[in-house]
C-alpha cells in the first residue's frame, strides 16, 4: 500500500516564514529546511507499509553508513524521510552519534533502525551492543533492530540470540525485529520466511536490477508473509573506486533506485548518501515512475560494468604468452563470487594444470592479454590468487 | 685507482642489501597476508584458519556496507586474520584486518574516521587508540585494526602484543602525513583532523579537503582546507558555493585582495561559513554567528598555508 500526503506542506510553510528571517538571524535548523525546499524538483512523501510493523516508512529512507555529517540526514529528514538505518558497528559507533545529532529535537518523527554487532550471538552481547547503540543514538529506543550480515539462515534461529531480542522488546527498548543479509541471500530470506514462530518482522536485503531472480523470488516470498522489505546496495556498488564514482551519474542512480521501487515487494531502500546533492537528487526520485529513459540508461549502465563479468568466451586465452587458463580461472571466480559455492570453485581451480594458474602472470611485468569485452585480465588474476591462495 | 674501487664499492654494497635488506624494502615486498604473525603473535595466541584476503569486488563480504566507505580512500586489499586463544578452546578470538589504502593520507583519511579526540591514544604506527575491546592504528599506507572476538573486554596487553608484531611487519612508519601541517594552528582542538577525498561538509563541490574543530574564545567552531590543483579550479569552487547559497536565496558576501576572495555567507547546513581563497587552497571557518568570529582562525590558517 503506497501513498501520499501533503501536510499543509511543512516545507512550504517554512520556506515563506524563513525567507525573511534567513538574512538576519542564523537558526541552523530552519535555513537548513529553507535548503532543503529550495530543490527544484522536491517531490512529496511517498509511503509504504513496513510489513507486519505497520510503520509507515518513506520509500527513500536514509542509509547514514557513509554521512560524515549529520547536517546532511537532517536535511533528508526536514525533507520528508522519515526512516533511517545505521548499525552498531559503523564507525565503530560513531555513525550512531552522527544519526543521533541529526534527529535530536525530531525523535517522534523519525524512524531509526540499527543493527547488533556480526558476531554477537549471546544474550550478553545483544544486549550490550542495544544498550551502547541506545547511548550513542540518545535515545530511549529503537524502533527496529536487525541482526547483522546473515550468510545462512541459522543465526536466526539461535535460542539465546531471541531470548535477548525478547528481553529488550519486554524493556521497551526495541519495538521490532529484523535481519539483514549479503550473501546466500535467498537462503536467508526463505529461512526467515518458513520460520513458524515469524520472529522477525523485516529483512534487509542487497537489491538491484542485476540481482538473482531467486532474490527478486525470495523477495515477493518474504513480502507476501508479511515481512518488510528493505532494499540496499541498490547502486550496485557503483562507488567501488574512486573513478567508477565518478562513472556513476546522477541519472544512473535515481535510475537505479526507481528500479528497485517499482518493484511493489520492496517496502523502502535506504541508499548511502554522502553529500547534500545526493540526498536532493534522490528524494526527488521518490514518488516517480521508470520510464523508457530510465529503462536505457539501466541498459547502458548494465553494458558499462560488463566489463567486470567474464563471458567464458576463451578468446583471451590465445592472447596470454604464457598459456595463463584465464577463462577457466574465471569460471572458478564465478563459481565462488557469483555463485557462492567455494567448494565448486576450489575444484575448478585445482584442475587447472600448474603451468596454466594465476600465480604463472607473476612472471610478467605487464599483462598482454586482451578481453574482447574489455575485461581486465591482470586484475582478475590478481583476484584468483587472492581468493584461492 | 677510483675506478677500481667504485665498482667494488657498488658490489659491496648490493650485496649487503641483498643479505640484510632495510625492513622497509623487505615489508614493501611482502604480499599483504605475509605481514601477518604466523602461526601468532604469541605462542597463546595462533592463527585459527589461514589468512583472508579480501579485493574492492568482495570487502562487503567481510564488512558489508561500510566497504563503500573504504572505496573513496583507495582501498586495494585487505587481509584477515583470526587469532584464538588455545586456553579458552577457540571460544576467544582477535581479528586482525591489515588495509591497504591508497597512501599515507588515505590510510589517515579511514583511520580517521573511527577515531574520538577522547580516545585512549597508544604509540603503534603513525598513532592509534585503544579501547577495551580494540586497538585501531595506521602506519605508511596500512590501516590496522584489531578486534576482540567473544568477549566484549580484553586485557589491553594481549591487543598490543598483536599490534606490534603487525607494526614491524609494515613497512617503517613514515609519521603523519604532512597534509596535516595545513591544519595545525594554534586553535586546533588536538585529534579532531579528518580528510575527506570527496564532500567535504557534505557537499560534492567541496573536493578534497582536510577538516577539524578549534577553539576560538571558548566557542567551538569548524575549520578546514580545500586542496584544489590549481588557483583557477579553487577560483571555480569559491563561484560555485557562492551561486550555490545564492540559490538558497542567502546574500553572500565577496571581497578581493592581492591574496584572493574572501567570501561570508550564512550556510543552510553550516551556520555562517566563512572562506578565503589562496592560490590552489581555500581555507575556511564553519559554524560562524557573524563573519568576525572567523577573521583570526582564517589568518591562522592562512598562515600554514605553503607559500607558493
Amino acid at each position: 500500500m503506497e501513498s501520499s500526503n501533503s501536510p499543509l506542506n511543512r516545507r512550504t510553510f517554512l520556506k515563506i516564514g524563513l525567507a525573511g528571517a534567513a538574512a538576519t538571524a542564523v537558526g541552523a535548523g530552519g535555513i537548513r529546511e529553507l535548503a532543503a525546499s529550495s530543490s527544484p524538483q522536491s517531490s512529496q512523501p511517498v509511503y509504504r507499509t513496513l510489513g507486519r510493523t505497520g510503520l509507515k516508512v518513506t520509500t527513500l529512507s536514509f542509509g547514514a553508513m557513509l554521512t560524515p555529517e549529520f547536517e546532511v540526514i537532517r536535511t533528508g529528514l526536514d525533507m520528508g524521510i522519515n526512516y533511517v538505518d545505521t548499525a552498531r558497528v559503523y564507525l565503530g559507533g560513531r555513525s550512531e552519534e552522527i544519526v543521533g545529532k541529526a534527529i535530536k529535537g525530531i525523535r517522534d518523527k523519525v524512524y531509526v533502525a540499527t543493527k547488533t554487532q556480526p558476531k554477537s550471538n549471546t544474550k550478553e552481547a545483544i544486549i550490550k551492543d542495544v544498550e551502547t547503540s541506545l547511548s550513542n543514538l540518545q535515545i530511549d529506543y529503537i524502533d527496529l533492530i536487525q541482526l547483522h550480515n546473515l550468510d545462512s539462515p541459522q543465526r536466526a534461529f539461535i535460542p539465546e540470540v531471541r531470548e535477548a531480542y525478547l528481553r529488550l522488546k519486554a524493556q521497551g527498548k526495541v519495538r521490532f525485529f529484523g535481519i539483514t543479509t549479503h550473501t546466500n541471500q535467498a537462503a536467508v530470506i526463505n529461512g526467515v520466511v518458513d520460520d513458524p514462530e515469524k520472529f522477525f518482522d523485516t529483512i534487509q536485503v542487497a537489491y538491484n536490477f542485476k540481482s538473482d531472480p531467486a532474490v527478486k523470488e525470495a523477495i515477493a516470498r518474504a513480502s507476501a508473509a508479511g515481512l518488510g522489505v528493505i532494499a540496499m546496495k541498490i547502486q550496485m556498488g557503483g562507488y567501488k573506486t574512486r573513478e567508477e564514482a565518478k562513472a556513476l551519474t546522477p541519472d544512473q542512480a535515481a535510475a537505479n533506485l526507481k528500479w528497485v521501487l517499482q518493484d511493489k515487494n520492496v517496502t523502502n531502500a535506504i541508499p548511502g548518501m554522502r553529500t547534500l546533492e545526493q540526498v536532493k537528487q534522490m528524494v526527488s526520485v521518490m514518488g516517480t515512475k521508470l520510464t523508457k529513459t530510465d529503462e536505457r540508461i539501466l541498459q547502458g549502465y548494465a553494458r558499462a560494468i560488463d566489463s567486470y563479468y567474464c563471458r567464458h568466451c576463451g578468446q583471451c586465452e590465445g592472447t596470454c604468452p604464457k598459456g595463463v587458463a584465464i577463462s577457466t580461472i574465471n569460471r572458478a571466480l564465478m563459481y565462488y563470487e557469483g555463485y557462492k559455492v567455494p567448494q565448486l570453485a576450489k575444484e575448478t581451480y585445482q584442475e587447472i594444470p600448474a603451468q596454466a594458474l594465476a600465480s604463472t602472470c607473476l612472471s610478467c611485468s605487464t599483462c598482454v592479454a586482451r578481453c574482447v569485452r574489455g575485461l581486465n585480465i591482470s586484475r582478475k588474476m590478481a583476484q584468483a590468487r587472492a581468493t584461492f591462495a | 685507482m677510483i675506478r677500481i674501487r667504485l665498482p667494488i664499492i657498488l658490489l659491496a654494497a648490493g650485496l649487503c642489501l641483498l643479505l640484510c635488506p632495510p625492513s622497509w624494502i623487505y615489508a614493501q615486498e611482502k604480499p599483504l597476508e605475509k605481514l601477518m604473525p604466523i602461526p601468532g603473535f604469541s605462542p597463546e595466541w595462533v592463527l585459527d584458519d589461514p589468512v583472508k584476503t579480501y579485493t574492492r569486488d568482495d570487502l562487503f563480504n567481510y564488512i558489508n556496507g561500510e566497504a563503500e566507505l573504504y572505496y573513496p580512500y583507495g582501498f586495494e586489499r585487505l587481509a584477515s586474520g583470526f587469532y584464538a586463544q588455545k586456553e579458552s578452546n577457540g571460544q576467544i578470538g582477535l581479528a586482525a584486518d591489515i588495509y591497504k589504502m591508497g597512501s599515507l593520507l588515505d590510510a589517515f583519511g579511514i583511520y580517521a574516521q573511527y577515531r574520538k579526540p577522547e580516545a585512549q591514544f597508544v604509540p603503534f604506527g603513525a598513532e592509534g587508540f585503544i579501547n577495551p575491546s580494540q586497538l585501531i592504528f595506521y602506519q605508511d599506507r596500512y590501516f590496522v585494526q584489531i578486534a576482540a572476538s567473544g568477549t566484549s573486554q580484553i586485557e589491553p596487553s594481549i591487543l598490543k602484543t598483536c599490534a606490534l608484531a603487525i607494526s614491524k611487519a609494515l613497512p617503517t612508519d613514515k609519521g603523519k602525513p604532512r597534509e596535516l601541517d595545513l591544519l595545525s594552528i594554534p586553535s586546533l582542538v588536538p585529534q579532531t583532523e579528518r580528510y575527506y577525498p570527496e564532500g567535504l561538509l557534505g557537499y560534492a563541490f567541496f573536493r578534497q579537503g582536510l577538516i577539524a574543530s578549534a577553539l576560538r574564545s571558548e566557542k567551538k567552531f569548524r575549520v578546514f582546507v580545500l586542496i584544489e590543483k590549481s588557483p583557477e579550479s579553487a577560483g571555480k569552487i569559491l563561484d560555485h558555493y557562492a551561486r550555490y547559497v545564492k540559490d538558497a536565496w542567502l546574500n553572500p558576501t565577496r571581497t578581493s585582495d592581492s591574496e584572493g576572495s574572501l567570501l561570508f555567507s550564512i550556510d543552510p547546513l553550516h551556520k555562517g561559513l566563512l572562506l578565503k581563497q589562496k592560490g590552489r587552497f581555500i581555507v575556511g571557518v564553519a559554524d560562524l554567528e557573524s563573519p568576525g568570529q572567523g577573521t583570526a582562525l582564517i589568518k591562522q590558517l592562512l598562515d600554514r598555508l605553503p607559500s607558493s
